[in-house]
């Protein structure tokens, strides 16, 4: 049986947390490149957690680039765990460089004078 | 395992470089954990789908057993007189040795017309035109012996009259011709179907070939051209003689039966006369049952359902078995069947299309429509 790793007493919202634990999975390698993920709602069943709840969580793998939602196929997987914590380091960036008066574009420039 | 979390990615980091568990399975399958319970949940509407169809299908069955036809594959013709209305009245035999007219509805005696009829019981034969009946007789004359007389009563009840010797009777639909069986008293010789013109008088004759062969069943075709008879050969120990029916052109050029035409009846089916010009009917005992059909007389070939008794229908009159045991109206869509030989007879009115028949009177062995 899964040994359930949401706490609802931490501060962290549910939904984060439900994205962790499907990012862990696709880490250890129980679905590939490509691979269909279970049901939302069986992973909800699992989790104990609402549907609605671990969509969100998708949501959030989706704008990683780690997982891709598309019609018929229900959700795959794209990415890899370490293309997914880049993406997550170049947001947290992005939003350092708006509070610091930079735009994404300025943001861009920097990073091709850089590379 | 410690949580991870999205904002925790070295950690996620970790995690990935140690790789998947191979010690065993992994309790925190998450992905196997759910694709196993949709697995289950699979198997359980699988489950779930076969037990209702089995239901359902158990349901149907019982349904069907209880009463209601077998869905034929052969169609139903638009033909049928859907609208004819039910003839009022029909003419019985009864077995206490009475021809009476009784109601088509419930059986109810309306007039007696013949009483002590045939009492050494012979083949319960009659037929009904628009202003007589006819009937079979079989009476001990006065010297003792049984003598085959066909016996003629009008329907509005009346002296009798003796207008042949012989059996079967059966009047033409159109009323101008009678056909009967020559009388098996007579000489040994072969049997023969003869067809009296009723306007003239004049009586033309049908000869078998071989006076062992026993002739019954006459149905005339509703053009009063056509006349079907049964053919029994001779029995023979260990055997049981397998009749053949046959259609003989009344107006044709050959006086003998052996010019007619076999009904090619695939086995099973026996033939039970005609119904319509252009059809027969015949009689299929199955299991469970007694089912009438419809029968295209050139080839034999069954082209309707027709109605369905849930009892196996008994006879004691021959080998055939439907020796006057169906009846059609002149319209095609109300039918006789005499259920004769387990005790009394019991009367059965089928109407075409209709799922069950009604059961008319329990104390006939034949009957014929009045038209």
């Amino acid at each position: 049986m899964f040994d359930v790793n949401i706490d609802r007493s931490e501060p962290t919202p549910l939904h984060d947390q439900v994205a962790s634990e499907i990012r862990r999975a696709i880490a250890e390698g129980e679905a590939g490149p490509r691979e269909r993920l279970p049901l939302a709602k069986d992973l909800a069943a699992i989790l104990g957690v609402n549907k609605n709840t671990v969509l969100r969580a998708m949501h959030i793998l989706r704008d990683e680039g780690l997982v891709e939602f598309s019609r018929g196929r229900g959700i795959t997987v794209t990415g890899t765990p370490e293309r997914g914590v880049v993406v997550t380091r170049v947001r947290d960036m992005i939003e350092f460089a708006r509070r610091q008066g930079y735009r994404p574009d300025e943001v861009i420039q920097m990073i091709e004078s850089l590379g | 395992m410690a949580s991870v979390t999205a904002d925790n990615p070295v950690t996620l980091l970790q995690v990935q470089a140690s790789g998947p568990s191979t010690a065993g399975p992994d309790p925190q399958a998450l992905f196997e954990e759910a694709r196993r319970r949709r697995r289950r949940r699979q198997w359980w509407i699988c489950l779930i789908s076969a037990g209702v169809l089995m239901v359902t299908t158990v349901a149907v069955a019982v349904v069907w057993s209880s009463g209601q036809p077998p869905r034929s594959s052969i169609k139903s013709s638009s033909t049928d007189s859907a609208t004819s209305p039910l003839p009022a009245e029909m003419v019985v035999w009864t077995d206490h040795f009475q021809v009476e007219v009784v109601s088509s509805r419930d059986g109810h005696r309306i007039r007696t017309l013949a009483s002590s009829v045939a009492e050494n019981r012979g083949n319960p034969t009659l037929s009904a035109s628009r202003s007589h009946i006819v009937y079979f007789d079989n009476a001990f004359n006065q010297a003792g012996v049984p003598s085959e007389r066909i016996m003629s009563v009008p329907l509005s009840g009346g002296s009798l009259t003796a207008v042949a010797r012989g059996r079967n009777p059966a009047v033409s639909p159109n009323g101008l011709f009678l056909a009967y069986i020559s009388d098996s008293d007579l000489a040994f010789t072969a049997q023969a179907i003869l067809v009296r013109d009723l306007r003239t008088g004049s009586t033309r004759q049908f000869v078998g070939q071989s006076p062992e062969v026993d002739l019954r069943s006459l149905s005339w075709s509703p053009d009063s051209r056509s006349l079907s008879f049964t053919a029994v050969p001779p029995w023979q120990p260990g055997q049981t003689p397998k009749a053949v029916s046959w259609i003989l052109d009344t107006q044709g050029p050959s006086n003998l039966l052996s010019a007619s035409r076999p009904i090619p009846l695939r086995s099973g089916i026996t033939w039970a006369g005609y119904r319509t010009s252009t059809q027969g009917m015949g009689v299929v005992n199955q299991q469970g049952g007694t089912e009438l059909v419809g029968l295209d007389p050139r080839t034999g070939r069954v082209v309707k359902h027709l109605g369905l008794l849930r009892e196996t229908l008994a006879t004691a009159n021959g080998y055939d078995g439907t020796e006057g045991t169906v009846v059609s109206d002149p319209s095609g869509r109300y039918l006789i069947l005499a259920a004769n030989g387990t005790g009394s007879g019991r009367l059965y009115r089928f109407t075409v299309g209709a799922a069950v028949p009604a059961r008319v009177t329990d104390r006939v062995l034949r009957a014929a429509w009045v038209p």
